[in-house]
């Protein structure tokens, strides 16, 4: 009959040794990319923002709207 | 002398420090990554989601406040990133089970030895919850608190299903190895 004991060591040991065993691709670059791709998305994102009030109050600005419009979709669509 | 996860943490909320990150990330990556693959048995989707979860991970370390291991906050991540995908999972496939079938043939790892094996075939074998109470407790060192806090559940049902799944284990290796 196995143990509470037993169970417990046997259940820290599988993940102890799953751990040692996994080899992960080493994603830290990656993730770095990621981020850095988050963060210019913001950026456009807040530029978009920017232009679209500003030409709402100065008609003049529309076709410069049109501009933005067409990069939000783009982002959107990323 | 190799900077502990609370100097990296610092360095990072403080100076956005890059390369204290991708120190961070190579020292929890196995972990992050077979604590998903317990978590979902698929390779490609832990794969995935190691990502995320360590995307999540420099969103939010600010909001590390340094009580409980940093290991377990970070099983914590992880495990809310294995929820989500779960969820698209079950609402694309229209399934009710959280949890997609696991194959029972399926290891997470090499295992040491047939014992081993044994058990972690009957790890997936376990009802979800008490599964994801196990991972979250023996994987990521959790206490019972955080677990019911984790998994939205009180305390004495968390306590409850790490009992169930304790005593479903003893009997499926009992059955398996009857000479242990």
């Amino acid at each position: 009959m196995i143990d509470d004991h037993k169970i417990d060591d046997r259940l820290r040991e599988l993940f102890a040794a799953a751990e040692r065993h996994v080899v992960p691709a080493d994603v830290s670059a990656r993730i770095v990319e990621v981020l850095a791709h988050q963060r210019r998305q913001r950026r456009h994102l807040l530029l978009a923002a920017t232009v679209l009030g500003a030409a709402l109050a100065l008609p003049s600005l529309w076709p410069a709207m049109m501009i933005v419009t067409e990069r939000m979709a783009a982002i959107v669509h990323m | 002398m190799e900077p502990s996860d609370a100097d990296l943490i610092a360095r990072i909320v403080v100076a956005g420090d890059r390369t204290a990150f991708t120190l961070l990330v190579r020292r929890h990556q196995a972990f992050v990554r077979s604590l998903l693959l317990h978590l979902c048995r698929d390779h490609a989707l832990a794969d995935d989601l190691v990502q995320e979860t360590f995307v999540k991970l420099f969103t939010n370390l600010d909001r590390y406040s340094g009580e409980g291991a940093f290991r377990s906050w970070l099983g914590g991540i992880a495990y809310r990133q294995f929820l989500m995908a779960a969820r698209r999972q079950r609402s694309h496939d229209n399934k009710l089970d959280l949890y997609a079938a696991v194959p029972l043939t399926a290891t997470v790892s090499v295992p040491e030895n047939a014992s081993s094996l044994d058990l972690d075939r009957a790890l997936a074998r376990l009802p979800e919850q008490q599964r994801a109470a196990i991972i979250l407790s023996y994987g990521c060192d959790m206490s019972h608190p955080e677990i019911a806090r984790e998994m939205k559940a009180p305390l004495g049902t968390v306590k409850s299903w790490l009992a169930q799944a304790k005593a479903l284990l003893r009997d499926q290796l009992a059955s398996s190895r009857p000479e242990e």
